[in-house]
């Protein structure tokens, strides 16, 4: 009977930092009935028969820590868990039990440590998304770019969330970083695809990441210098007891800015060429957070990040070039009861980017502004072993501005308002031990262009053995915006959204996968993948001017489709540590006037991020207290590109001098491919004391360790005597040492 | 397995015959020039590619498509160049023309082409400037009219130095700044520099007169020399427009390495047989003081 039934609540934390730990899981482990902690780090267990248990909390990089509880018939226990992080005990093999991995084992879901992603060999810094790109499914542009391309999707098709509220341009130095400083985020999640209901206005993925909450034990802080930025972090309790070492609050302040002024006057003492005037970024991330009540707590976090690039070219020519985002998330969670969680959060988001270019005194300018304010609200109701429901709405207006000016008089100027709105409810139903069965609807709604759209996801996962997960998922996915990006250079970056004549872009997702865990901490993921992509728009890149155009006529509209196979081997526990993952997969695209049939109607092409197999092998081994080393490999199929096979050129242009040509390439459409990529990255790590006032880490790393020349892409050029010639741009074609030194203190 | 299935058409292109020819409104009929694309690794001159003995032919359409008359072409004494047999007729704005080639090894090739209104100055201020002054050369045009996009324009700006006598440094003297810091005298010729064109402009750039008028003001950009410039305002066809915004798009409109077709409306062939419509008048530009 449910009221002879107890219910086991209570939030999981880190014991040192008293950081609430995002995913934990926690184990009855007499009634092997598990869950996982939500986003605030809290867990529900209902429907436990009386009794006395012993209580088991785990989490990746931290000790296993139990508990044992009595539970008395109706009784509402609270019972918080603290783990302490595995520095001290490296090496101890952890066994736990699978009810224990319930978030770890969804399809397609990865989470990355922030320790992962400062170990791991970085270009120049640490970055949270070239972490991600390690991940099976996750591929890169080139050595250059931090976008994410997810499973055959471009970079706008995955949704990106910091504390959770949408960053829209999550980049610094033009897209060579992200913009999230590892110093001050606790969690990030990847949803790779076929996500839940909970997320939305993507048709690909989800990045969901979350900021620390602050050290609630005692104030701690750190500095960090690399070769190309410095960092610095604060953090500490707010209203600290200094008797049970409890705080009702925390707070955290972490800043990061690019050193590069210096080497830029050095380079333009030499008289170097192309060496900006001013050329940096910074960004800051804070957080607070209090508790009201035992079953109120608040938190406000902000984030504020900027590019600036001041560039003079050849004598008359300038480059000004600003972008960045600001972010502010204030959210209030409730507990109603041990079973009814709710959060409330108001997120306001800005992008904002403003290239100048003048050149020989005529002037291009382009101001484009993304203004995001809404409130969600989501509620968790946990009333039985078998029922889970969460249910959210998301309210909020859009503003986009996008305003090009040519030579003083304005070309194109475009202000869109929208409402949108949001509904979502799920259910996580399990029949049995064995069977959980996830099923949601989500209803979005946007102003501009009245459009209505419904999306179903379900997700089955079937524990065949209590080592082996068969698990399956589908999902539909709108998104109503689009980004304008390059490759080469974000600075330029706009977003554009859906309004008459522009209808949102849709897809489905498919995904299965097993899962298996074998002895030792190892692991087996195999997972499949298909996906369409429809109604895909994005600004035609043939129009010369769309001054005066319809909005929609701007626009070009195309599909696509993506599938593929990902393979992961993991090991998470023993003084090697790491996965190898590899993925055979297809994506294509079809878009008007590109890969053009005979009939003239376009056909499918592969985009340059396709690549048909995908090899990432992370290796960290810790040989003592004091010394730790990481590699990591990456093998891909060579990136498609376009090979000119025909050529000929236009003598008599009337808008050409008489000795210039128009010069014409005849070429089928990305039907080549590159040489395959290669690269091995490797990393020490020291720690200790620095002169007995700090703890210190010492990074040692070397990109492209064997040097391999991989190519960027061809530039083609006609030569005067009639000639073509083929340049390769390289990528890092050199290996790239990085050294960095962190005090903790 | 898993990667088959796909429909993924690749179109493999063969060697075509290229044809080039530009109708000026209320300009004499233009020469045809033939010529035979070749593989991107061998060398490209017009006289090596020429295509010979080929049958060329002009027609001047109805608005029904029927044709009104036939202006044969013969072969000229330049290799790949073809020659109006009377060079007499005008070509008439708002019209409808096709090209007809037949070449000697059976290939024929077909392309047509609707003339555009003519375009008529009604005035041009600032025709005597201080190079990026307070007074900018400004145009006031009665737009060309009966076109289903928006109508674009392209300014073509030809310096009047004398190129023949001139020597290349006296030339380099004349170019304004920025032109001059890009103009390497190892690597370039500066004759390249003699004319220069905008890029396609949409007439919503500019500014729109109550009277249905457009003012155009000239971008100093577009000046690469000092003294005096020929401006003019061309207004392409929908084949030329296409064939500039997609050969603009080769040199880096995609992703790098990306590089797609071109937009060619030639049956049987590829090239352009396009048309314009231009205006001009003459532009002198000062050196500001102290250059």
């Amino acid at each position: 009977m449910a009221q002879d039934t107890a219910t086991l609540s209570g939030y999981v934390r880190d014991a040192t930092t008293g950081e609430t730990l995002l995913g934990a899981n926690v184990l009855v482990e007499e009634a092997e009935r598990g869950a996982a902690t939500n986003n605030a780090g809290f867990y529900t267990l209902s429907g436990l028969e009386p009794g006395t248990y012993t209580v088991a909390a785990s989490y990746i990089g931290y000790q296993r820590t139990t508990a044992t509880v009595t539970l008395e018939p109706g009784e509402d226990r609270r019972l918080n868990l603290e783990l302490p992080p595995d520095g001290v005990s490296l090496g101890e093999v952890v066994v736990r039990d699978d009810a224990e991995e319930e978030a770890e084992r969804d399809l397609g879901v990865e989470r990355v440590s922030t320790e992962l992603v400062r170990d791991l060999p970085a270009v120049l810094e640490p970055d949270v998304f070239r972490s991600l790109q390690y991940l099976p499914g996750v591929k890169a542009a080139s050595d250059f770019s931090s976008g994410l391309y997810i499973r055959g999707g471009s970079p706008d098709q995955t949704l990106i969330l910091l504390d959770q509220t949408t960053v829209y341009n999550p980049s610094h130095f033009f897209g060579f970083f992200s913009t999230f400083n590892p110093d001050a985020i606790k969690d990030v999640q990847l949803y790779k695809g076929a996500f839940p209901a909970e997320y939305g206005g993507r048709i690909g993925s989800v990045v969901d990441i979350y900021n620390k909450d602050g050290n609630r034990r005692e104030t701690q802080g750190g500095l960090s210098a690399g070769l190309l930025a410095a960092r610095a972090y604060v953090e500490g309790p707010i209203n600290r007891n200094e008797e049970t070492n409890t705080a009702r609050g925390s707070y955290m302040v972490a800043a990061r800015r690019s050193t590069l002024e210096p080497l830029l006057a050095v380079l333009r003492g030499a008289n170097v060429d192309a060496i900006p005037d001013r050329f940096y970024f910074y960004d800051i991330n804070a957080k607070a957070n209090y508790r009201l009540t035992d079953d109120d707590r608040i938190s406000l976090s902000v984030y504020g990040g900027q590019d600036q690039l001041d560039l003079e070219f050849l004598d008359d020519g300038r480059f000004d070039i600003a972008y960045g985002n600001r972010t502010l998330s204030a959210n209030w969670t409730r507990l109603f009861s041990s079973q009814v969680f709710s959060s409330v959060t108001a997120t306001a988001s800005r992008y904002k980017s403003t290239p100048i270019a003048t050149i020989a005194g005529t002037r291009f300018t382009q101001t484009n502004e993304v203004t995001d304010l809404s409130i969600k609200a989501d509620v968790e109701y946990t009333p039985s072993p078998k029922h889970a429901f969460k249910a959210g709405v998301w309210g909020g207006g859009l503003s986009f501005s996008l305003r090009n000016t040519f030579d003083g008089s304005e070309s194109f100027e475009r202000r869109i308002r929208s409402g949108y709105a949001s509904l979502f409810v799920q259910d996580t139903y399990r029949p049995t031990d064995a069977w959980r069965i996830r099923g949601g609807l989500r209803g979005s709604y946007f102003d501009q262009g009245n459009f209505w759209r419904l999306a179903p996801r379900l997700s089955v996962a079937y524990d065949l053995t209590p080592d082996i997960r068969l698990q399956a998922a589908y999902g539909r996915y709108y998104q109503f915006l689009t980004l304008e990006s390059s490759e080469l250079f974000t600075g330029f970056d706009s977003w554009l959204m859906t309004d008459e004549g522009v209808p949102p872009a849709f897809g489905d997702q498919w995904t299965a996968g097993v899962q298996t865990e074998w002895d030792s901490g190892w692991r087996v993921e195999s997972e499949a993948y298909v996906r369409t992509m429809r109604n895909l728009f994005e600004q035609d890149p043939f129009l010369p001017d769309v001054a005066g155009l319809p909005y929609a006529a701007t626009f070009r509209f195309g599909s696509g489709y993506a599938f593929g196979n990902e393979w992961t081997v993991r090991r998470n526990e023993g003084p090697i540590t790491g996965f190898a993952a590899y993925t055979l997969s297809r994506t294509e695209r079809k878009f008007p006037d590109v890969n053009v049939a005979t009939d003239g109607s376009p056909s499918f092409y592969v985009p340059k991020y396709d690549r048909t197999h995908d090899l990432n092998i992370v290796l960290n081994y810790t040989f003592s207290d004091r010394w730790r080393a990481t590699a990591t490999f990456n093998y891909a199929t060579g990136q498609p590109y376009t090979n000119p096979e025909f050529r000929y050129s236009l003598q008599d242009d009337p808008l050409q001098s008489d000795i210039s040509t128009r010069d014409v390439l005849v070429s089928p459409f990305n039907a080549d491919r590159l040489p395959a990529y290669h690269r091995l990255d490797v990393g020490v790590q020291r720690t200790g004391r620095f002169f007995g006032w700090a703890d210190m880490e010492l990074q040692f790393q070397l990109i492209n360790a064997y040097a391999r020349e991989n190519i960027w892409f061809y530039l083609f050029e006609f030569e005067d005597d009639g000639t073509v010639t083929r340049n390769t741009v390289p990528q890092i074609p050199v290996p790239l040492p990085n050294i960095a030194l962190t005090l903790t203190f | 397995m898993l990667l088959g299935g796909c429909d993924t058409v690749s179109t493999d292109p063969e060697s075509e015959v290229v044809v080039e020819a530009y109708l000026v409104a209320g300009e004499p009929l233009p020469p045809v020039r033939l010529t035979q694309s070749v593989a991107a690794t061998e060398r490209f001159t017009p006289a090596d590619a020429a295509v010979q003995s080929a049958d060329v032919a002009i027609q001047r359409l109805n608005t029904d498509g029927s044709v009104e008359a036939t202006y044969p072409y013969e072969e000229s004494d330049s290799l790949s160049i073809y020659q109006p047999v009377d060079d007499t007729p005008r070509v008439v704005p708002r019209t409808r023309y096709r090209l007809n080639v037949s070449t000697s090894d059976g290939a024929t090739v077909r392309a047509e082409t609707t003339v555009p209104d003519t375009i008529t100055v009604l005035d041009v201020a600032n025709t005597d400037v201080v190079y990026q002054g307070a007074e900018q050369p400004q145009f006031t045009i009665r737009p060309a009219q009966g076109t289903d996009r928006p109508r674009t324009y392209a300014f073509a700006i030809t310096s009047q130095l004398d190129f023949e006598t001139l020597s290349e440094e006296a030339l380099a003297a004349e170019l304004t700044p920025f032109y001059a810091d890009a103009y390497d005298p190892d690597e370039d010729n500066i004759a390249e520099f003699e004319r220069g064109a905008s890029p396609l402009i949409n007439e919503d750039s500019f500014t729109f007169n109550d009277d249905g008028t457009i003012t155009l003001d000239v971008p100093w950009i577009g000046f690469a020399f000092y003294g005096a410039n020929t401006v003019t305002i061309n207004a392409p066809d929908e084949n030329y427009y296409d064939l500039i915004r997609t050969q603009t798009a080769q040199q880096g409109g995609l992703a790098p390495g990306e590089i797609p077709n071109v937009i060619d409306r030639v049956e049987g062939g590829t090239g352009i047989f396009g048309s314009l419509s231009r205006t001009g008048a003459t532009i002198t530009i000062e050196r500001p003081p102290g250059f």
